[in-house]
C-alpha cells in the first residue's frame, strides 16, 4: 500500500502525452511532500485520473467519444451477464458466465484507458475469441476442469469493475467541467 | 477546440487564491489544501489555465533541505486580468462568493 501512490504516479507519467509529461513530473514531486498515507493515496489517484483524461483526449486512433461509447457498451454487457449468471440454475455455467463478465469488464477498462488503438483492437479481438471459446465449451461443461473458477471469476470481475468505475469517474469529471475542451 | 465558457466554481477558487499570492510561491499541494479541491480537479484546471496563457509555472529549489525541486505557479498579467474579470462575474452572479476575500 505504501508504494501504491508512487506506482500511480509512475503510470500517470507513462501514459501522459510527451508535451504534458512535465505535469506528471510536477505531480510526482508534490507527492513527495505529502506525509499522510491517506492523503498520498487520494492525491495519487486524482493525478492518475487526470493523466487518464488527458491521455484519452489526446490519443490518436479511436476517439475519446468512441472509447467512451465502447466502454459503456462493454460495461452494460457485463452488468447484464452478471445478472444472468446470478439467476442461472447451473453453478458451473454461472461460473463461466462470471468469468466472461470479468473479461468484458477488463475490456471496458482497456477501452477507456490510454491503450494505443492497435493494441486495443488486438485485446478486444483476443477477448472476443476467448468469449467465443467459453460459449462453445459450455456445451461440454461437465468435462471441463475448472478448479476455483468461481473465486477467479469473482476476483477478475471485482478488479475489472473497480477499474471501470475509476475510469468512469474520469469521464464524468470531464462532463461536469464546463470548461471541458471536448 | 477551446470553448469560451464561464469559468467553473473550482476555477474561480483557484484564481482567487492565486491572485492573492503575488509574492509568495504557490505549489500544487498548497493550492489543493487552500481551495479544498482534489488533485483530480485541480491539475486539469491548472493545465487549462496554462494552455490559455493565464498561468505560468517554474521549477525552483525546494524550501526543505533534501527535497527535490518543486514546481510553483503564478498568474501571468493576462491571467490576472482574466481572474479579476472572472471573479467579478462570479461575485455578481453568486452572492455566497462575496465572502471570499481577494
Amino acid at each position: 500500500m505504501k508504494h501504491f501512490p508512487t506506482l500511480c504516479l509512475s503510470y500517470a507519467h507513462r501514459i501522459m502525452p510527451d508535451h504534458k509529461k512535465g505535469w506528471a513530473e510536477a505531480m510526482a514531486v508534490e507527492l513527495s511532500y505529502i506525509e499522510a498515507d491517506r492523503a498520498r493515496v487520494s492525491f495519487a489517484l486524482g493525478c492518475l485520473r487526470t493523466a487518464v483524461g488527458v491521455s484519452a483526449r489526446t490519443r490518436k486512433g479511436l476517439s475519446f467519444i468512441g472509447r467512451g461509447l465502447v466502454a459503456s457498451a462493454l460495461l452494460l454487457v457485463t452488468v447484464y451477464m452478471t445478472i444472468l449468471a446470478l439467476m442461472w440454475p447451473s453453478p458451473q455455467v454461472a461460473q463461466l458466465i462470471l468469468l466472461l463478465c470479468g473479461f468484458y469488464a477488463v475490456a471496458g477498462v482497456l477501452c477507456a484507458v490510454s491503450v494505443p488503438a492497435m493494441r486495443l483492437y488486438v485485446a478486444l479481438l483476443a477477448l472476443a475469441g476467448s468469449g467465443a471459446w467459453v460459449v462453445i465449451k459450455i456445451k461440454h461443461i461437465e468435462t471441463l476442469d475448472l478448479p476455483h473458477a468461481f473465486l477467479s471469476a469473482v476476483m477478475i470481475e471485482a478488479v475489472g469493475v473497480m477499474c471501470a468505475l475509476f475510469i468512469a469517474a474520469s469521464y464524468l469529471q470531464l462532463l461536469q467541467d464546463p470548461e471541458s475542451e471536448l | 477546440m477551446t470553448r469560451d465558457r464561464k469559468p467553473s466554481k473550482s476555477t474561480c477558487l483557484i484564481l482567487n487564491h492565486l491572485i492573492g499570492m503575488t509574492c509568495a510561491k504557490t505549489y500544487g499541494y498548497e493550492l489543493m489544501t487552500a481551495t479544498g479541491l482534489k488533485s483530480g480537479t485541480l491539475y486539469p484546471i491548472l493545465m487549462r489555465l496554462k494552455e490559455r496563457g493565464y498561468l505560468a509555472s517554474e521549477w525552483g529549489p525546494s524550501e526543505t533541505l533534501g527535497r527535490p525541486p518543486r514546481q510553483s505557479y503564478h498568474l501571468t498579467s493576462k491571467g490576472k486580468a482574466y481572474a479579476k474579470r472572472a471573479l467579478l462575474d462570479q461575485e455578481t452572479s453568486t452572492p455566497s462568493l462575496r465572502e471570499v476575500q481577494i
